[in-house]
């Protein structure tokens, strides 16, 4: 970042940033602004200084935040009339207003940044390195960034028991959604591959959660990376042929992906006698028809075959018995993009991220009622606050937090209480929810949990195989529960019946897909009792979400008679004449909330 | 491109980063970064694209090059475009129309000021050069 080419023949010699995000917009960033602007004009500076506003810079805890460049100096917490002495002393007298000034990063000395370019930001890319910075269809681009550099380390320096035991060190776990050490799945796959003779390793792309598309966004951006960890991988344990299993509603990722296999097998680093070293190895495609099931490894595992995808108990494991009966090693795409970085910087360097039994950093995909959606990664161990307040800069229209929502169907919601938990694997199981795959929905106030969780029923009974009774009655049992709830049909017992159906389909379903399809409804009764209650005993959705539990009508007291409500009424259903009471027919109303929005004057209510 | 020995892939490495680094140290070029992931394409990155290379042709700026690059994260900004030049700021702007192009040309190519509403700002340290 910043400018390495700077001399001052610019027009403006310096460039004054004033955050504008929504978070630092409460805190008066616009008189902030106006006053700067007005100091430097008063100063005679306008020529010299640009002042602009900027979005949000991912720090609003500590705004409103202005950045000097080009010295890339950070002052936070800035106050409106702190203007003046910005502009008097930094950019009149050039030096720091030191009382203002954001220092060092303490937050990250592992990183030995060299040069604090003002890396405040909580983000820390190793997954994502090179999305954003190179063009996914140029091997080179990716070659001049360390490209392939841990390929040619892994083959020429090191056996496979030290890329293993590197790989402990690390503490890399996987990052699909269990949490498997690394290190201890290829090391099963390397003896039953010594065995056996051969092995596979298979590169897990069904990314299938809703909210969630962090292996899309790295494959799109950084496709060499995974084909390269792949390659490290087949080294270890012993494998010729690898298969990356990636469903086919992800064009672009899989052009990218053919695109790089061409050019690595051009400069040979894939295919025979890679980098001269003779070890050989090469790559397939497989494509996915999108069932979520095929995530799960076994039954990923009969979709490469060719067989449908359903899957088998477990053991044998892959690792035992996999691709065509052979030992497999199966990772995930974000943990694959991990492995260049561990085996080039070493486990020491990867496990000073992070906490105590997780490390790294997390990818997530921030979706739903956050200012700044997108993809994030912060160092394993970040807190929820700071995501969702920092990173994710604030809850949009200021709605107040209600839960965050990890894991997608097989996880759970975390809290407004637990907001200042560090996320890893340990603390999201313990809060009955878990990583996944790393999908973060945040969830406001307005968002009603038992409809939420009915979606993710709906999603789980759409995607169950149908091979194991318990999946596939348990989910569609539980769903109808569900909708009985949100339609004001639920039965007094329903919410014992629930409880009940779940811990049955947890326990006995066949496969993952089945013992944690019931989570979302645990995790919800646990923090959320009391909202499934209001469902049932008061016939109300507190969100205001379920329309069947509402009734809209317009108080006497209040209404003129204005006819606006009647006017924006979408099916007319509301009657009264000018200056007269309106009245809304309960039969006709679709509960839309038009007249509530439409009222001026607070007559309508909603019960 | 012939297959390569592991000497061959670091003279490569060397010379690909040497190209890379002169054009990056090169005052005359304009870097103008398109984020085309699914998510820039889908919020019209290819239109804003067009618009770029439209742009840059009428106003005979030829020293500029556009790279496709991976998302950048920045979903709620989409499409993203990122511009490197001499005398600037590395700059992202977004959300991108066709229509903020001429202004962007102008404004930031052409006459060095940034186009303030559309900056964001949202540098996270990056592990190869640090």
């Amino acid at each position: 970042m910043g400018y390495s080419r700077y001399d001052l023949e610019s027009p403006y010699s310096q460039f004054c940033y004033v955050c504008s995000g929504v978070g630092c917009e409460q805190k008066k960033s616009e008189d902030l602004y106006r006053n700067l602007k007005n100091e430097v004009r008063n100063r005679g500076l306008s020529s010299a200084v640009q002042v602009v506003r900027t979005g949000c810079f991912g720090l609003c805890e500590k705004g409103p935040i202005v950045k000097m460049l080009p010295e890339e100096t950070v002052y936070i917490e800035v106050k409106p009339e702190d203007a003046a002495e910005l502009v008097e002393r930094h950019l009149v007298k050039s030096e720091i207003v030191t009382r203002l000034q954001l220092r060092d990063n303490a937050r990250r000395p592992h990183l030995e940044v060299k040069k604090d370019h003002g890396h405040y930001q909580k983000q820390v890319r190793i997954v994502l390195r090179n999305c954003g910075k190179i063009d996914p269809e140029s091997i080179d681009e990716y070659i001049a960034r360390e490209g392939y550099a841990a390929l040619d380390k892994a083959l020429f320096e090191l056996t496979p028991e030290q890329i293993i035991e590197e790989l402990k060190v690390s503490g890399l776990r996987g990052r699909g959604g269990a949490g498997w050490p690394t290190w201890l799945k290829w090391n099963f796959g390397r003896k039953s591959a010594a065995t056996a003779g051969t092995a596979y390793v298979v590169c897990n792309a069904d990314e299938g959660d809703p909210g969630a598309y962090m292996d899309r966004s790295t494959l799109e951006g950084d496709p060499h990376s995974v084909l390269e960890a792949m390659t490290i991988a087949a080294y270890t344990i012993g494998a010729a042929q690898g298969y990356i299993y990636i469903r086919a509603e992800y064009p672009l990722a899989i052009k990218r992906l053919e695109t790089a296999m061409k050019q690595a097998r051009e400069y040979g680093l894939l295919g025979e006698d890679i980098l001269g070293s003779g070890f050989s190895f090469d790559i397939e495609i497989r494509l996915g028809a999108g069932a979520f099931v095929c995530g799960e490894e076994t039954a990923l595992i009969a979709s490469i075959e060719g067989e449908r995808g359903t899957p088998k108990p477990r053991p044998p494991f892959p690792t035992d018995s996999g691709v065509w009966g052979l030992p497999t090693v199966i990772n995930n795409v974000e943990t694959w993009a991990n492995i260049p970085v561990v085996i080039l910087r070493g486990g020491k360097w990867f496990a000073r991220i992070g906490t105590a039994n997780s490390k790294g950093t997390k990818v997530f995909a921030l979706t739903g009622k956050v200012n700044n959606t997108g993809l994030v990664e912060v160092p394993m161990g970040t807190t929820l606050r700071e995501i969702i307040y920092d990173v994710g800069g604030g809850m949009q229209a200021g709605k107040a937090f209600k839960a965050v929502q990890t894991g997608g169907p097989s996880g759970g919601v975390i809290t407004a209480e637990h907001l200042d938990t560090p996320i890893d694997f340990d603390n999201l199981a313990k809060l009955g929810s878990m990583m996944g795959s790393g999908g973060m929905i945040v969830l406001a106030e307005d968002d009603c949990i038992v409809d939420v969780t009915k979606f993710y029923l709906e999603f789980s009974v759409e995607e169950s195989c149908g091979k194991c009774a318990p999946c596939r009655i348990g989910t569609r049992k539980m769903y109808n529960i569900l909708d009985r709830f949100t339609k004001g049909t639920a039965r007094p017992d329903d919410l014992w019946n629930l409880e009940v159906i779940a811990d049955a389909t947890k326990k006995a379903s066949l496969c993952g897909l089945g013992q944690s399809a019931p989570n979302p409804i645990l995790s919800t009764l646990q923090y959320f009792r009391h909202e499934y209650l209001a469902h049932i005993d008061e016939g109300s959705c507190p969100a205001g979400v379920c329309k069947d539990l509402m009734l809209y009508s317009i108080d006497p007291e209040k209404c003129i008679g204005c006819t606006v409500c009647a006017r924006k009424c979408p099916v007319a259903c509301i009657e009264g004449k000018s200056k007269e009471l309106h009245v809304i027919d309960q039969e006709r109303c679709i509960k839309c909330g038009a007249c509530l929005a439409a009222c001026k004057f607070d007559a309508v209510l909603i019960a | 491109m012939a297959k390569k020995s592991r000497e061959e892939l670091r003279l490569h490495r060397e010379q690909v980063r040497a190209e890379l680094k002169k054009n990056d140290n090169n005052a005359d070029l304009i870097q103008v970064l398109i984020g085309m992931g699914t998510s820039g394409i889908a919020a019209g990155a290819p239109a804003v694209q067009a618009a770029l290379i439209e742009q840059a042709a009428l106003h005979d700026i030829t020293n500029i090059q556009l790279r496709k690059v991976g998302s950048l994260g920045l979903d709620f900004a989409e499409p993203v475009i990122e511009i490197r030049m001499a005398n600037m700021p590395d700059t992202i702007y977004g959300p991108m129309t066709a229509e903020l192009v001429p202004e962007i040309i102008e404004k930031h190519i052409l006459d060095r000021e940034l186009v303030g509403r559309y900056v964001q700002h949202r540098p996270a340290p990056d592990m190869m050069e640090d």
